[in-house]
Protein backbone atom coordinates (compact mmCIF):
# COMPACT_ATOMS: atom_id res chain seq x y z
CA UNK A 1 0.00 0.00 0.00
CA UNK A 2 1.56 3.43 -1.47
CA UNK A 3 0.97 6.46 0.90
CA UNK A 4 0.07 9.65 -0.88
CA UNK A 5 0.78 11.86 2.00
CA UNK A 6 1.34 16.09 1.10
CA UNK A 7 1.91 17.54 4.89
CA UNK A 8 2.10 15.02 7.61
CA UNK A 9 1.29 17.69 10.26
CA UNK A 10 -2.00 17.28 8.91
CA UNK A 11 -2.31 13.76 10.09
CA UNK A 12 -1.27 15.21 13.58
CA UNK A 13 -3.21 18.19 13.19
CA UNK A 14 -6.52 15.78 12.33
CA UNK A 15 -5.14 14.02 15.42
CA UNK A 16 -5.63 16.84 18.07
CA UNK A 17 -9.57 17.54 16.39
CA UNK A 18 -10.44 14.03 16.61
CA UNK A 19 -9.01 13.94 20.52
CA UNK A 20 -10.97 16.85 21.09
CA UNK A 21 -14.13 15.71 19.85
CA UNK A 22 -13.41 12.79 22.17
CA UNK A 23 -12.87 14.76 25.14
CA UNK A 24 -16.91 16.99 23.78
CA UNK A 25 -19.00 13.74 23.09
CA UNK A 26 -17.57 12.30 26.61
CA UNK A 27 -17.99 16.05 27.99
CA UNK A 28 -22.05 15.92 26.38
CA UNK A 29 -22.68 12.61 27.53
CA UNK A 30 -21.28 13.40 31.50
CA UNK A 31 -24.05 15.84 30.89
CA UNK A 32 -27.00 14.16 29.32
CA UNK A 33 -26.58 11.57 32.23
CA UNK A 34 -26.75 14.41 34.56
CA UNK A 35 -29.92 15.61 33.30
CA UNK A 36 -31.61 12.20 33.69
CA UNK A 37 -30.37 11.74 36.87
CA UNK A 38 -31.91 15.55 37.30
CA UNK A 39 -34.92 14.39 35.90
CA UNK A 40 -35.71 11.33 38.29
CA UNK A 41 -35.32 13.16 41.05
CA UNK A 42 -38.24 15.45 39.85
CA UNK A 43 -40.12 12.49 39.23
CA UNK A 44 -39.63 10.54 41.73
CA UNK A 45 -39.01 13.32 44.96
CA UNK A 46 -39.81 16.86 43.48
CA UNK A 47 -43.36 15.90 42.08
CA UNK A 48 -44.95 13.54 44.42
CA UNK A 49 -43.96 16.22 47.22
CA UNK A 50 -44.93 18.95 45.46
CA UNK A 51 -48.77 17.13 44.84
CA UNK A 52 -48.88 15.76 48.22
CA UNK A 53 -48.47 18.97 49.57
CA UNK A 54 -51.28 20.58 47.63
CA UNK A 55 -53.21 17.77 48.24
CA UNK A 56 -53.35 18.58 51.65
CA UNK A 57 -53.91 21.67 51.63
CA UNK A 58 -56.97 21.08 49.00
CA UNK A 59 -58.51 19.44 51.94
CA UNK A 60 -57.95 21.91 54.36
CA UNK A 61 -59.36 24.17 51.66
CA UNK A 62 -62.37 21.53 50.68
CA UNK A 63 -63.13 21.27 55.07
CA UNK A 64 -62.82 25.37 55.56
CA UNK A 65 -64.99 26.28 52.38
CA UNK A 66 -67.73 23.49 53.36
CA UNK A 67 -67.79 24.79 56.99
CA UNK A 68 -68.54 28.37 55.50
CA UNK A 69 -70.80 27.18 52.89
CA UNK A 70 -73.16 24.95 56.09
CA UNK A 71 -72.44 28.05 58.59
CA UNK A 72 -74.23 30.18 55.55
CA UNK A 73 -77.35 27.70 55.51
CA UNK A 74 -77.68 27.82 58.96
CA UNK A 75 -78.25 31.47 59.09
CA UNK A 76 -81.06 33.54 58.83
CA UNK A 77 -81.93 36.99 57.99
CA UNK A 78 -84.98 38.55 58.49
CA UNK A 79 -86.79 34.61 58.70
CA UNK A 80 -85.32 34.20 55.24
CA UNK A 81 -82.33 31.56 54.37
CA UNK A 82 -79.90 32.80 52.40
CA UNK A 83 -78.81 31.62 48.87
CA UNK A 84 -75.30 31.36 50.12
CA UNK A 85 -73.81 31.99 45.97
CA UNK A 86 -70.50 32.71 46.80
CA UNK A 87 -69.35 29.87 49.50
CA UNK A 88 -70.87 27.40 47.24
CA UNK A 89 -69.30 28.14 44.23
CA UNK A 90 -65.64 28.47 46.79
CA UNK A 91 -66.88 24.87 47.76
CA UNK A 92 -67.21 23.80 44.61
CA UNK A 93 -63.90 25.09 43.80
CA UNK A 94 -62.12 23.44 46.40
CA UNK A 95 -63.11 20.56 45.67
CA UNK A 96 -62.51 20.21 42.39
CA UNK A 97 -58.97 21.38 43.29
CA UNK A 98 -58.69 18.41 45.76
CA UNK A 99 -59.89 16.31 42.52
CA UNK A 100 -57.02 18.00 40.32
CA UNK A 101 -54.51 17.69 43.23
CA UNK A 102 -55.39 13.33 43.67
CA UNK A 103 -55.26 13.36 39.95
CA UNK A 104 -51.75 14.46 39.34
CA UNK A 105 -50.56 12.18 42.23
CA UNK A 106 -51.43 9.36 39.97
CA UNK A 107 -50.21 11.21 37.39
CA UNK A 108 -46.54 11.80 38.43
CA UNK A 109 -46.54 8.29 39.64
CA UNK A 110 -47.31 7.30 35.86
CA UNK A 111 -44.96 9.58 34.08
CA UNK A 112 -42.22 9.09 37.08
CA UNK A 113 -42.42 4.70 35.54
CA UNK A 114 -42.22 6.68 32.03
CA UNK A 115 -39.31 8.46 32.28
CA UNK A 116 -37.78 5.81 33.85
CA UNK A 117 -38.25 2.91 31.31
CA UNK A 118 -37.34 5.58 28.22
CA UNK A 119 -34.22 6.37 30.38
CA UNK A 120 -33.00 3.33 30.57
CA UNK A 121 -33.69 2.86 26.73
CA UNK A 122 -32.00 5.40 26.16
CA UNK A 123 -28.56 5.21 28.51
CA UNK A 124 -28.70 1.61 26.05
CA UNK A 125 -28.15 3.74 22.72
CA UNK A 126 -25.71 6.39 24.61
CA UNK A 127 -23.63 2.90 26.11
CA UNK A 128 -22.85 1.97 22.33
CA UNK A 129 -21.53 5.33 21.73
CA UNK A 130 -19.67 4.95 25.36
CA UNK A 131 -18.03 1.98 24.14
CA UNK A 132 -16.99 3.81 20.54
CA UNK A 133 -15.10 6.53 23.07
CA UNK A 134 -13.75 3.99 25.10
CA UNK A 135 -12.78 1.25 22.59
CA UNK A 136 -12.55 2.42 19.53
CA UNK A 137 -11.81 6.00 19.43
CA UNK A 138 -8.44 5.64 21.04
CA UNK A 139 -7.49 2.61 18.57
CA UNK A 140 -8.05 5.58 15.99
CA UNK A 141 -6.08 7.98 17.80
CA UNK A 142 -3.55 5.36 18.17
CA UNK A 143 -3.45 4.74 14.05
CA UNK A 144 -3.23 8.35 12.94
CA UNK A 145 -0.13 8.84 15.71
CA UNK A 146 1.36 5.46 13.77
CA UNK A 147 0.61 6.85 10.52
CA UNK A 148 2.03 10.29 11.26
CA UNK A 149 5.37 8.54 12.82
CA UNK A 150 6.08 6.19 10.24
CA UNK A 151 5.76 9.10 7.35
CA UNK A 152 7.62 11.32 9.02
CA UNK A 153 10.82 8.17 9.97
CA UNK A 154 10.49 7.92 6.33
CA UNK A 155 10.66 11.08 5.17
CA UNK A 156 13.73 11.62 7.79
CA UNK A 157 15.76 8.87 6.34
CA UNK A 158 14.91 10.75 2.60
CA UNK A 159 16.18 13.70 3.21
CA UNK A 160 17.26 16.57 1.57
CA UNK A 161 14.51 15.99 -0.99
CA UNK A 162 14.17 19.51 -1.63
CA UNK A 163 11.85 19.25 -4.77
CA UNK A 164 9.77 16.44 -3.74
CA UNK A 165 6.50 18.30 -2.25
CA UNK A 166 4.40 14.71 -1.85
CA UNK A 167 5.53 12.04 0.16
CA UNK A 168 5.96 8.30 -1.66
CA UNK A 169 6.46 5.46 0.82
CA UNK A 170 5.83 2.03 0.50
CA UNK A 171 3.15 1.77 3.32
CA UNK A 172 1.94 3.61 6.68
CA UNK A 173 0.20 0.28 7.88
CA UNK B 1 -37.59 22.62 40.17
CA UNK B 2 -37.30 21.42 36.58
CA UNK B 3 -36.75 17.70 34.73
CA UNK B 4 -33.14 17.79 32.98
CA UNK B 5 -32.78 19.61 29.86
CA UNK B 6 -30.87 17.88 27.42
CA UNK B 7 -30.81 20.40 24.20
CA UNK B 8 -27.54 21.63 24.92
CA UNK B 9 -25.90 18.49 25.61
CA UNK B 10 -27.40 17.37 22.28
CA UNK B 11 -26.45 20.53 20.26
CA UNK B 12 -22.64 20.23 22.17
CA UNK B 13 -22.35 16.93 19.96
CA UNK B 14 -23.93 18.36 16.95
CA UNK B 15 -21.09 20.79 17.17
CA UNK B 16 -18.29 18.89 17.80
CA UNK B 17 -19.49 16.46 14.95
CA UNK B 18 -19.65 19.31 12.75
CA UNK B 19 -16.35 20.62 13.64
CA UNK B 20 -14.86 17.03 12.74
CA UNK B 21 -16.35 16.72 9.37
CA UNK B 22 -14.70 19.70 8.29
CA UNK B 23 -11.47 19.08 9.72
CA UNK B 24 -11.32 15.72 8.02
CA UNK B 25 -12.27 17.18 4.90
CA UNK B 26 -8.81 19.57 4.82
CA UNK B 27 -7.14 16.40 6.15
CA UNK B 28 -8.12 14.59 2.77
CA UNK B 29 -6.97 17.25 1.09
CA UNK B 30 -2.96 15.96 1.99
CA UNK B 31 -3.79 12.74 2.70
CA UNK B 32 -5.33 11.06 0.10
CA UNK B 33 -4.37 7.36 0.10
CA UNK B 34 -5.82 4.20 0.36
CA UNK B 35 -4.89 4.49 4.11
CA UNK B 36 -7.07 7.28 4.66
CA UNK B 37 -9.91 5.15 2.64
CA UNK B 38 -9.75 2.56 5.37
CA UNK B 39 -9.11 4.79 8.18
CA UNK B 40 -12.25 6.99 7.26
CA UNK B 41 -14.28 3.35 7.09
CA UNK B 42 -13.35 1.95 9.93
CA UNK B 43 -13.87 4.83 12.44
CA UNK B 44 -15.40 8.26 11.08
CA UNK B 45 -18.16 6.27 9.58
CA UNK B 46 -18.92 4.20 12.54
CA UNK B 47 -18.44 7.76 14.65
CA UNK B 48 -21.77 8.91 11.75
CA UNK B 49 -23.79 5.86 12.43
CA UNK B 50 -23.39 5.75 16.40
CA UNK B 51 -24.34 9.78 16.23
CA UNK B 52 -27.19 9.52 13.94
CA UNK B 53 -29.09 6.75 16.10
CA UNK B 54 -28.14 9.31 19.22
CA UNK B 55 -28.92 12.39 18.41
CA UNK B 56 -33.12 10.99 17.11
CA UNK B 57 -32.71 9.02 20.48
CA UNK B 58 -32.31 13.04 22.31
CA UNK B 59 -34.87 14.16 20.49
CA UNK B 60 -37.39 11.21 22.01
CA UNK B 61 -36.40 11.34 25.03
CA UNK B 62 -36.63 15.17 25.67
CA UNK B 63 -39.72 15.00 24.12
CA UNK B 64 -40.66 12.68 26.73
CA UNK B 65 -39.43 15.25 29.44
CA UNK B 66 -40.83 18.16 28.15
CA UNK B 67 -44.72 15.95 28.22
CA UNK B 68 -44.46 15.41 31.30
CA UNK B 69 -43.11 18.35 32.49
CA UNK B 70 -46.20 19.82 31.11
CA UNK B 71 -48.35 17.19 32.95
CA UNK B 72 -47.08 17.18 35.94
CA UNK B 73 -47.23 21.31 36.79
CA UNK B 74 -49.97 23.10 37.67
Amino acid sequence: MTANVRDIDAIRDFRVKLLRFAEEIDAAMQTLHMEIQRTFEWADQDRPHYWANQGRRAYDQVAAARTAYETCRMRTVAGHRSACIEEKVAYDKAKRRLEHCQQQVDHVRKWSMKIHHDADEFRGRLASLGRLLENELPQALAQLDKSATLLEQYADLHRPLPEDSGTESPSTD
Amino acid sequence: MKPGNLQSAAGRMQEALEDLHVAWQLTRESWQDQQAELFEEKYLRKINEELAVVFPAIGQIAQTFGTASRDCEE
